[in-house]
């Protein structure tokens, strides 16, 4: 059976050991999932605080935007 | 995954309860899940013309950096910074949780994305039988702040991390 591939934005460690911990102990690819991990260039990430109420700024689902990742944690 | 979130306020505050955050600076991260629960959190407690916020960035342990600082009169947080912030005195003038989610495209297959959830499951059950295992990871996420998983994991900073958090 060919893997499957999925490319997810990074996590943090407090709300995503999970993914951490499934990477770090192989359990993607004994799912028979290749997880690759999408990173936004330094010089694209902005701060939240340059947002306002009416118009935040994230950084979350950028990269899922623009097809270089298919989920992002929310 | 549930998220608890916490309206903080520094140990210095007159604040004891929600309500009295009336006409007070909030500071939240704008568009992330932890300033909408900040938000429901004070409407739940105040008139919206009362609810005054400023932008804040992201990182939690700048927001508890800057709550004690004084910048402004509270903030939200969550895991493991609430914990940090009781440590330190601060008190929680109200507390919520939500569902934090995974937002995925078309493109992933009911087939990956299950595999996916089984892995993670899987990884949670790890965890949670043996939580000093894997210590050293959150640790370090707390103190040194968003931990990048592209990032190669390094046996030796491991173990350093691990010897910091004990410290």
């Amino acid at each position: 059976m060919a893997a499957m591939t999925m490319t997810i934005e990074r996590v943090v460690t407090f709300n995503g050991l999970d993914v951490l911990v499934a990477r770090d102990e192989g359990l993607f690819a004994e799912e028979g999932l290749d997880l690759r991990i999408a990173a936004l260039p330094p010089h694209e990430i902005r701060s939240a605080a340059e947002g306002t109420l009416e118009k935040p700024v994230t950084n979350q689902g950028v990269l899922q935007g623009r097809g270089e990742a298919a989920l992002f944690q929310g | 995954m549930i998220v608890c979130a916490a309206l903080i306020v520094p140990p210095t505050s007159t604040v004891y309860a929600p309500q009295e955050l009336a006409h007070k600076l909030v500071a939240l991260d704008h568009g992330n899940g932890t300033a909408y629960a900040g938000l429901q959190m004070l409407e739940g407690a105040v008139p919206r013309e009362a609810i005054v916020t400023c932008p804040a960035v992201t990182s939690p342990a700048e927001r508890f950096a800057g709550l004690m600082r004084g910048d402004f009169a509270a903030t939200v947080v969550q895991e493991p910074w609430i914990t940090v912030a009781e440590k330190a005195g601060c008190r929680l003038v109200s507390t919520t949780c939500f569902h934090g989610t995974w937002v995925a495209d078309r493109s992933i297959s009911a087939e990956a994305y299950a595999a996916f959830v089984r892995a993670t499951t899987r990884a949670v059950r790890r965890i949670n039988a043996d939580k000093r295992a894997w210590e050293w990871m959150a640790s370090w996420g707390v103190l040194q702040g968003a931990f990048d998983v592209t990032t190669q994991i390094n046996r030796r900073v491991e173990r350093e991390a691990h010897e910091l958090a004990r410290q």
